[in-house]
C-alpha cells in the first residue's frame, strides 16, 4: 500500500501526462496543430523515442523511404554532417545499410497483455475499450456537455453510463464485468489511489503508464485538450481530459482484477522497472533514421541557402502601380509570384491571413459566433453583419435544417421518404453529372455586406478603428508610398462534400475563409473618418488610394475581388488576375494531374464542385520554411509553393516588438502547419485521420472516424499527403529565415522559453539571413554559425 | 423472344462484361458501360409501354421487374461515376472496380429472373460479391467481424430460401414464379409446403433487410467505402422487399408469414427508428435509418399495401443513396443547426399542430372518392403523425401558415406516388382489422417513445435514452453467440501484441492508402 502522499505523486503524474496532449480542433473550424506541441521541452530525439515505446508512435519516416532519398538529394556530404551534429558513430556505409525495420519491445497496457492471451477469435479488448470510451465520448460531446464538466463529472457519467452497460460483459462474455464496475471508486482520487496501488511497481514510471493509456485514445483525449485550450484562451481551465484518463485506467485496473491469475503478471511488474531501459533501446535504434532525417533537411537547406544568397534583382524603378497583400500561406507564394510576373509595377506583401483583425464573427442575428483568427488568440472584435434583416442564408438554412430534422426524426422519417424521396432521384442525378458550387451556409455574404464592429458589446468608434488600421497599416508596411489600388486578398478553398474542407481553408482565419477578415479590413481603411482619423498617427492616405478585398481560391486558383465601389476595379486589374490565375493554374496542375491544356480553369471549377473528389487540391502539403524578409529578397526565386513568406522590415521596427511578434505568432503557427503535415505522413495511423473513403462524420463537427467506430480521428487524411504512388509532403522540420540583426533576434529567443525550446530542442530551425545577400547563419546550440560555402555550391549542383 | 430476352439481360451482361475486362479497360469502360446499362433498361422499360415483352418463361418482364431494374441501372451509374475519382489511387480499387461490376451483374438479373434456383444463385452471387467488397481492407478489425457476421446471416437467408423454392417445386411441380403465383386466386387453404415457403420467404426478406436481432452487420458495414455502402443500402438491401412484393399472392395467402413480418418488421421498424437518433456518426446514424425503413417498408408488404412498398422501395433507394454519398457534408449540416439555433418546443403547441394535421388529413381522405381499408388508415396514422411534427412547434402565425401549406404539398405528393404506384402492380387482398390495428399501436408507441427522449432532464428519459444508445445489447448476444458458434480470426491492431514485431510498419508506408 502506498502512503497519501505517493498518492498525490501518482495524481500529479496523470495531470503532468494530460498536460503533454495537444489539443484538436472540431471540423468547422479546423486547424493545424503539432500533436506534439507539448513535447517540446524534450529533444525531438528523445520524444521521438518515448512515445515509440509508450505509443508505437512515429516521428521518423521508416528506413525505406530514407534510403531512396540516397543521392537525390542526400549526398555522403549531408550524412556525415548530420551523422556530426547528432553525435552518431555512424558512417555513410553503415547507414545506408540500416536495418529495414527495428524490432522494438514496447510497453504495454494490461488490456495489450490479457489480449496477448486470448484466442484470434475472441473480441479484442483493446478494440472494445477504445469502442466503448469513444462512444462515450461521442455522445457527450455531440450532446454539447463537454464544456461544462469537470474532470470528477466526465468520469462520473462515464461510471454512470458503464454500470448500466449489460452488452460489455455479454459481448467479452466475462459476468464479472458487472461488479468489478459496481465496485469501482466514484471518485478519481479514491480510484488513483487503489489502481495505483495494484499497478503501479515503481513510482517513476507513473507519467509514462499515464501517457500510453492516453496514447490508447488519442483522438478523443486530443478533442477534450482543446476544450482546455479555450478556456485557457479565457483564462480559464478545463480538466475534462484527467476523467477520460481516469476512466481509462479504471478499464486496465478492472482487467487487472479479472485476470489476477494470469501469468503476465510478473511481466508487468517488469516493464515497469525496465521502462528506461526500454526507452534507451528505442533511443539507440532510431539513431539512423534520426541522421538521415537530419540529413534529408541538411540537403534541403543547402539548396535553399544557396537560392538566398543569389544576387537579388536590380531595385524596383517602376512606379508602383498595384500593391495586394496576401497570406503567408505556402500557396500565396505560388500567386504572388504569377501576379508579380504581369506587371513591373506590381507588388505583393507577405501577412498572416487574418490580417491583425482578432475578431469573430456573428452572422445574421443567429447564435453562431464564429473565431476568425489563429488559435492561438482569444478574438477581441465582434463583427456583425450591418444589415440583418431577412438575412438570406438563416432563411435558406432554416429550411434545409427543417427537412433535415424531417427526415431523420423517428416518427417522420418515415413519411419524409415517402412524400419527398423521389426528389433525391433528381438530386443524385445533379449532384452526379451536372454539379452546381456546394453552398457553404455561412460563407456566401452578399456582395454588397457592410460589418459592424464591437468591442465588449460596446460599438467601436472611430478613434479604435484608427488605432487598429494604424497598427495593422505598420505591420504590414503598408504605411506610406501606397499605390492607387491595394488589394487585401484573403484565402479559402472551394471542396465539395469534404469533411476536412475548413482545413484547406486559411489558419490564421481560424480554419475559415479570409473574406469576412479582409472585408471588414477594406471597408476600415476605406472609411474617409478613419482616414482622417489616421492623420493623427501619422498616416496620410490619399483619398485616390483605395482598398480592395479579395479572395484567393486555392482550389481553382482565381482571385475574387469585392470592390465597395464599381470604380475601384478596371479592366488592367481584371486582366493581370485573369493572367495570374492562369499561370498559377498551369503550374499547379501536374501535381493534380490535371492535363495542363485547354480549359484548365474549367477543369479545376468542375473538380472543385465534384462531390466524389478526394484530392481537390493539395493544400500546404511541401511545407518546408519560412522566410520573414523584404519581398525583394525572395522576389527573384522560385519557391515551388513550398514556402511561408513574411515582409519584415527590420530597420522601421521599432524595438523590433514587430520581430517579437513574428517569432511567437506566425512563426508558432507555421510551425504547427509544418508539424501537423510531418506527423500524418510519419505516423498515418496515430496522427493522420486515414483513408477518406471510410470517413464517417462524427457528433456533426467534432471529428471523424475511420469506418464504423474506433477512436476519433485526427490529422490530415492520407489522400491530403499521398497521391496514391509516392508522399506529396516529404517530412521535413521547418527551416526558418529572418533577416534581422543577430542581436535582435537573440534577444527575443532569450525572452521566450517557447522560442528556446523550439529551436535547441530542434523541432525547427532558425537562420538569419544578413542585410547583403550571401551571408547566412544559423542559431544553434545558444550562437550564432556562419554557413559555410561548400554546401551552398553542392546545393546549386542539386 | 430473343429479342426481348437480350434487351432484359444486356444490363448484366453488360457489367459482367466490365467485370471480366482486365486493367486495360478499367474505370473510363466501366463507367461506358454503365451508362449503356441505363440506356437498355430505359429501353426495355419503354418499349412495354408501346408493345408488352414476351421472353423466355425464366425471365420476368412485368412492370415491377422493369421498374426495379431500372433503378439499379441507375444506382450503379451513379455509384460506378462516384468511384472513379473517390477510389483513385488506392491500390485496392482495381479489385474494388470487378467486383463492383460483379456486384451490379448479379443484382441486375435477381430483378428480372422468374425462375426460383436462378433467382436463389444470383442472389448468393450478390451476397459473395458484396462480401469481398467488405473486406476490401482485410487488415481492418471490425470490418472482418461484420463481413464474418454478415456471411452467415446471408448463408442462412439463402438456404431459406432455396428451401422454399424446393418446397414450392415440390408441390406445384414448378420453378417458374409466374405458374407458381397463377394458383393463388381463390381462397384455397395452403398446404404445409405452401406454409412453411411462405415463412421461409419472409424470414430470408426479413434476415436480408437487417432486421432485429440480425441487423448488426448492417451498422458496421461503414468499414467499407461510402460508395459501396451506397449501393447497398440503395439497391441490395431492398432485395428482401422486392421478394415480398414479387411474391405477395403467396406471402398474402399465409397468416403466418404476414404476422412474422408484422411483428419483427414492425418492431425493427419503431426501435430502430429510435436507436437511430441517439447514434454519433453520420453513417452509423443512416444504417440504423435503412433498418428502419426496410421495417416499415415489410409491415407495408403484410399489410398488403404493396404500392405504398414499392413507392417507399425506389423513395428511400435514392434518398439513401444520397445520403450515403453526400455524407462528406454533414459538417454543413451542423453549421446549418448552429445557424438557425434551438427553440424551445412546447407539448401543448405539439397538440394544436396534432389537431391540424389530423384535420388536414382527414379532409383529404373526405374527398377522396375511394372508400379506405383498414391497412390504409394505418398508413394515413403515420402521415398525420409525421405532419403533426412538421408543423411548428412555435406561436409565429407566418411560419404556422407556410408550414401548413407545405404540410398539404407534402400530403398531395405522397397521395400522388401512392396513386402512379397502385397503378402498376396487381390489386391485392388488405390484410384486416386486426394487423392494421397492431400497426397503429406500433406507430403510437413510436410517437410514445420519441416523445419520452424529447422529455430532456427527466430519470425515465435519461434511462430510455441509455437503452437506445446501447442498441438494446441485441448486437452484443448476436456477436458473441456467433463468434461462439463460428470462430473467425480477428486481425490484430497495428503491432498491439507483445513478443509480435513491428511488422504493420512497412506495410503502413509500402501501401499507405
Amino acid at each position: 500500500m502506498q502512503a497519501p502522499s505517493e498518492n498525490h505523486d501518482n495524481l500529479a503524474a496523470l495531470h503532468l501526462a494530460c498536460a503533454r496532449i495537444a489539443p484538436n480542433w472540431p471540423l468547422d473550424q479546423l486547424i493545424a496543430v503539432n500533436p506534439w506541441w507539448h513535447w517540446r521541452d524534450h529533444g525531438y530525439a528523445d520524444a521521438s523515442a518515448r512515445l515509440a515505446t509508450l505509443g508505437h508512435v512515429h516521428c521518423l519516416m521508416p528506413a525505406d523511404y530514407y534510403r531512396a532519398l540516397w543521392q537525390k538529394p542526400v549526398q555522403a556530404h549531408h550524412l556525415n554532417e548530420a551523422a556530426r551534429e547528432l553525435g552518431s558513430p555512424l558512417s555513410v556505409a553503415q547507414l545506408i545499410d540500416m536495418d529495414a525495420a527495428p524490432n522494438g519491445r514496447h510497453w504495454y497496457n494490461i488490456s495489450d497483455l490479457v489480449d496477448a492471451d486470448r484466442p484470434a477469435s475472441a473480441m479484442s479488448w483493446h478494440e472494445e475499450i477504445v469502442h466503448q470510451l469513444s462512444q462515450f465520448c461521442g455522445d457527450l460531446m455531440q450532446q454539447g456537455h463537454g464544456q461544462s464538466l469537470n474532470a470528477e463529472q466526465l468520469y462520473g457519467a462515464w461510471l454512470d453510463v458503464t454500470r448500466a452497460d449489460r452488452g460489455l460483459s455479454i459481448l467479452m462474455n466475462e459476468p464479472r464485468l458487472t461488479e468489478l464496475f459496481a465496485a469501482l471508486p466514484n471518485r478519481i482520487e479514491d480510484l488513483v489511489y487503489r489502481a495505483m496501488a495494484d499497478l503501479a511497481a515503481n513510482d517513476g514510471a507513473a507519467e509514462d503508464y499515464a501517457l500510453a493509456l492516453l496514447l490508447d485514445i488519442n483522438g478523443w483525449a486530443a478533442s477534450l485538450a482543446w476544450l482546455n485550450w479555450q478556456a485557457g484562451l479565457k483564462g480559464d481551465k478545463n480538466d475534462a481530459l484527467l476523467g477520460l484518463l481516469a476512466a481509462r485506467l479504471a478499464w486496465d485496473w478492472v482487467l487487472w482484477q479479472l485476470y489476477r491469475e494470469a501469468d503476465w503478471q510478473s511481466q508487468w511488474q517488469q516493464q515497469w522497472h525496465n521502462l528506461p531501459a526500454l526507452v534507451a533501446d528505442h533511443r539507440q535504434q532510431q539513431r539512423a533514421l534520426l541522421v538521415w532525417q537530419r540529413a534529408a533537411e541538411l540537403a534541403n537547406q543547402a539548396q535553399l541557402i544557396g537560392m538566398l544568397k543569389r544576387p537579388l534583382s536590380a531595385q524596383d524603378i517602376e512606379p508602383v502601380q498595384l500593391q495586394a497583400a496576401f497570406c503567408i500561406d505556402v500557396r500565396s507564394e505560388v500567386m504572388r509570384r504569377a501576379l508579380e510576373a504581369q506587371h513591373p509595377g506590381i507588388r505583393t506583401v507577405g501577412f498572416a491571413g487574418f490580417f491583425g483583425l482578432p475578431l469573430a464573427y456573428r452572422p445574421g442575428d443567429g447564435s453562431l459566433l464564429r473565431p476568425q483568427l489563429p488559435g492561438l488568440l482569444a478574438p477581441a472584435i465582434e463583427v456583425h453583419d450591418a444589415d440583418t434583416n431577412a438575412d438570406p442564408r438563416e432563411l435558406s438554412a432554416a429550411k434545409r435544417h427543417h427537412w433535415q430534422r424531417f427526415s431523420g426524426g423517428a416518427p417522420t422519417t418515415f413519411t419524409a421518404v415517402e412524400s419527398g424521396g423521389l426528389f433525391y432521384l433528381f438530386k443524385l442525378l445533379r449532384d452526379s453529372l451536372f454539379p452546381a458550387t456546394a453552398t457553404h451556409p455561412v460563407n456566401r455574404l452578399a456582395p454588397s455586406a457592410r460589418f459592424t464592429l464591437l468591442q465588449q458589446g460596446q460599438l467601436l468608434g472611430v478613434e479604435q478603428k484608427a488605432n487598429l488600421a494604424a497598427g495593422i497599416l505598420r505591420a504590414m508596411g503598408l504605411s506610406s508610398g501606397l499605390a492607387p489600388r491595394v488589394l487585401l486578398i484573403g484565402h479559402g478553398s472551394s471542396s465539395c462534400n469534404n469533411p476536412h474542407a475548413a482545413g484547406l481553408d486559411c489558419g490564421a482565419c481560424g480554419g475559415q475563409t479570409g473574406e469576412v477578415n479582409v472585408r471588414v479590413l477594406a471597408q476600415l481603411l476605406n472609411d474617409a473618418d478613419v482616414r482622417e482619423a489616421l492623420k493623427q498617427h501619422d498616416i496620410h492616405l490619399a483619398s485616390s488610394t483605395r482598398f480592395v478585398a479579395a479572395l484567393h481560391d486555392t482550389t481553382t486558383d482565381e482571385i475574387h475581388c469585392f470592390p465597395e465601389q464599381p470604380a475601384d476595379l478596371d479592366t488592367t486589374l481584371c486582366d493581370w488576375l485573369q493572367r495570374a490565375g492562369d499561370q498559377a493554374r498551369q503550374e499547379r496542375a501536374p501535381a493534380l494531374n490535371v492535363n495542363n491544356g485547354n480549359a484548365l480553369q474549367q477543369q479545376l471549377q468542375r473538380r472543385s464542385r465534384d462531390w466524389s473528389q478526394v484530392r481537390p487540391e493539395w493544400g500546404l502539403a511541401g511545407n518546408h520554411s519560412f522566410i520573414v524578409a523584404p519581398r525583394q529578397r525572395t522576389r527573384h526565386l522560385d519557391l515551388g509553393g513550398r514556402t511561408f513568406l513574411h515582409d519584415y522590415h527590420w530597420q522601421s521596427d521599432q524595438n523590433f516588438a514587430l520581430l517579437e511578434l513574428i517569432m511567437t505568432a506566425p512563426m508558432v503557427v507555421t510551425h504547427w502547419i509544418n508539424m501537423q503535415y510531418n506527423a500524418s505522413v510519419t505516423d498515418p495511423a496515430h496522427f493522420g485521420s486515414g483513408n477518406k473513403v471510410l470517413h464517417n462524420v462524427v457528433g456533426g463537427n467534432l471529428g471523424v472516424f475511420e469506418g464504423n467506430g474506433g477512436d476519433l480521428r485526427i490529422g490530415l487524411p492520407l489522400q491530403s499527403v499521398h497521391n496514391g504512388e509516392k508522399w506529396m509532403h516529404p517530412p521535413l522540420r521547418l527551416s526558418v529565415f529572418i533577416a534581422a540583426p543577430e542581436q535582435a533576434i537573440m534577444d527575443v529567443y532569450q525572452r521566450h522559453e517557447m522560442i528556446r525550446q523550439l529551436i535547441d530542442h530542434d523541432w525547427l530551425y532558425l537562420f538569419r539571413l544578413a542585410d547583403e545577400p550571401g551571408s547566412v547563419s544559423r542559431l544553434y546550440q545558444q550562437e550564432w554559425q556562419l554557413m559555410t560555402e561548400p554546401e551552398a555550391t553542392s546545393a546549386s549542383a542539386a | 423472344m430473343i429479342a426481348s430476352a437480350l434487351i432484359l439481360l444486356l444490363p448484366a451482361l453488360l457489367y459482367l462484361l466490365g467485370a471480366l475486362s482486365g486493367r486495360h479497360g478499367g474505370w473510363r469502360a466501366a463507367n461506358l458501360l454503365a451508362v449503356l446499362a441505363l440506356l437498355a433498361s430505359t429501353a426495355a422499360a419503354l418499349m412495354t409501354l408501346w408493345h408488352p415483352l414476351s421472353p423466355p418463361a425464366w425471365l420476368a418482364a412485368e412492370p415491377l421487374n422493369l421498374i426495379i431494374s431500372l433503378l439499379v441501372s441507375l444506382i450503379g451509374l451513379i455509384v460506378v461515376r462516384y468511384s472513379i475519382s473517390y477510389l483513385a489511387g488506392d491500390p485496392v480499387q482495381e479489385r474494388y472496380r470487378r467486383l463492383l461490376q460483379l456486384c451490379l451483374a448479379s443484382v441486375s438479373l435477381v430483378v428480372i429472373s422468374n425462375h426460383l434456383l436462378m433467382l436463389v444463385l444470383v442472389w448468393s452471387a450478390i451476397s459473395i460479391s458484396l462480401h469481398k467488397l467488405l473486406v476490401s481492407y482485410p487488415n481492418r478489425f471490425r470490418a472482418v467481424l461484420a463481413a464474418h457476421k454478415k456471411f452467415i446471416f446471408a448463408r442462412l437467408a439463402e438456404s431459406s430460401l432455396l428451401v422454399a423454392a424446393l418446397l414450392l417445386w415440390d408441390h406445384h411441380g414448378t420453378f417458374l414464379i409466374s405458374e407458381i403465383l397463377a394458383s393463388y386466386s381463390g381462397d384455397v387453404p395452403l398446404v404445409w409446403q405452401q406454409q412453411t415457403a411462405a415463412v421461409l420467404m419472409a424470414l430470408a426478406a426479413l434476415i436480408k433487410c437487417a432486421q432485429l436481432p440480425v441487423h448488426g452487420w448492417l451498422m458496421q458495414v461503414v468499414e467499407a467505402p461510402t460508395p459501396v455502402s451506397a449501393l447497398l443500402h440503395a439497391g441490395i438491401i431492398n432485395l428482401g422487399g422486392y421478394l415480398m412484393i414479387l411474391m405477395a399472392p403467396l406471402i398474402n395467402a399465409s397468416t403466418p408469414a404476414r404476422w412474422l413480418l408484422l411483428v419483427v418488421a414492425g418492431l425493427t421498424a419503431v426501435l430502430a427508428a429510435l436507436i437511430m437518433t441517439t447514434r454519433i456518426s453520420i453513417k452509423v446514424r443512416l444504417a440504423w435509418s435503412t433498418s428502419a425503413q426496410m421495417g416499415l417498408m415489410l409491415v407495408e408488404c403484410a399489410l398488403g399495401l404493396h404500392e405504398l412498398a414499392l413507392l417507399h422501395l425506389l423513395a428511400h433507394s435514392c434518398y439513401k443513396a444520397h445520403a450515403f454519398l453526400g455524407s462528406g457534408s454533414a459538417v454543413l449540416s451542423y453549421m446549418d443547426r448552429q445557424l438557425v439555433g434551438q427553440a424551445p418546443e412546447r407539448l401543448s403547441l405539439w397538440v394544436r399542430n396534432a389537431l391540424l394535421s389530423g384535420a388536414l388529413t382527414l379532409g383529404l381522405l373526405w374527398l377522396l372518392p375511394t372508400t379506405i381499408s383498414a391497412a390504409e388508415w394505418s398508413a394515413w396514422l403515420l402521415v398525420a403523425i409525421a405532419l403533426s411534427l412538421w408543423l411548428p412547434a412555435q406561436t409565429n402565425s407566418r411560419a404556422l401558415l407556410r408550414n401548413t401549406i407545405s404540410a398539404a404539398a407534402l400530403l398531395l405528393a405522397y397521395l400522388g406516388q401512392k396513386t402512379l404506384f397502385a397503378g402498376m402492380l396487381p390489386a391485392t387482398a388488405d390484410a384486416g382489422w386486426s394487423a392494421a390495428l397492431w400497426t397503429m399501436l406500433l406507430f403510437a408507441l413510436l410517437l410514445a417513445g420519441y416523445g419520452l427522449l424529447a422529455m430532456h432532464r427527466t430519470a425515465l428519459s435519461y434511462r430510455w435514452r441509455q437503452w437506445l444508445f446501447a442498441g438494446l445489447y441485441l448486437d452484443e448476444w448476436v456477436t458473441r453467440t456467433t463468434l461462439k458458434l463460428w470462430p473467425v480470426t480477428l486481425p490484430v491492431t497495428a503491432a498491439r501484441k507483445p513478443g509480435q514485431s513491428d511488422s504493420s510498419r512497412r506495410d503502413r508506408h509500402a501501401s499507405p492508402i
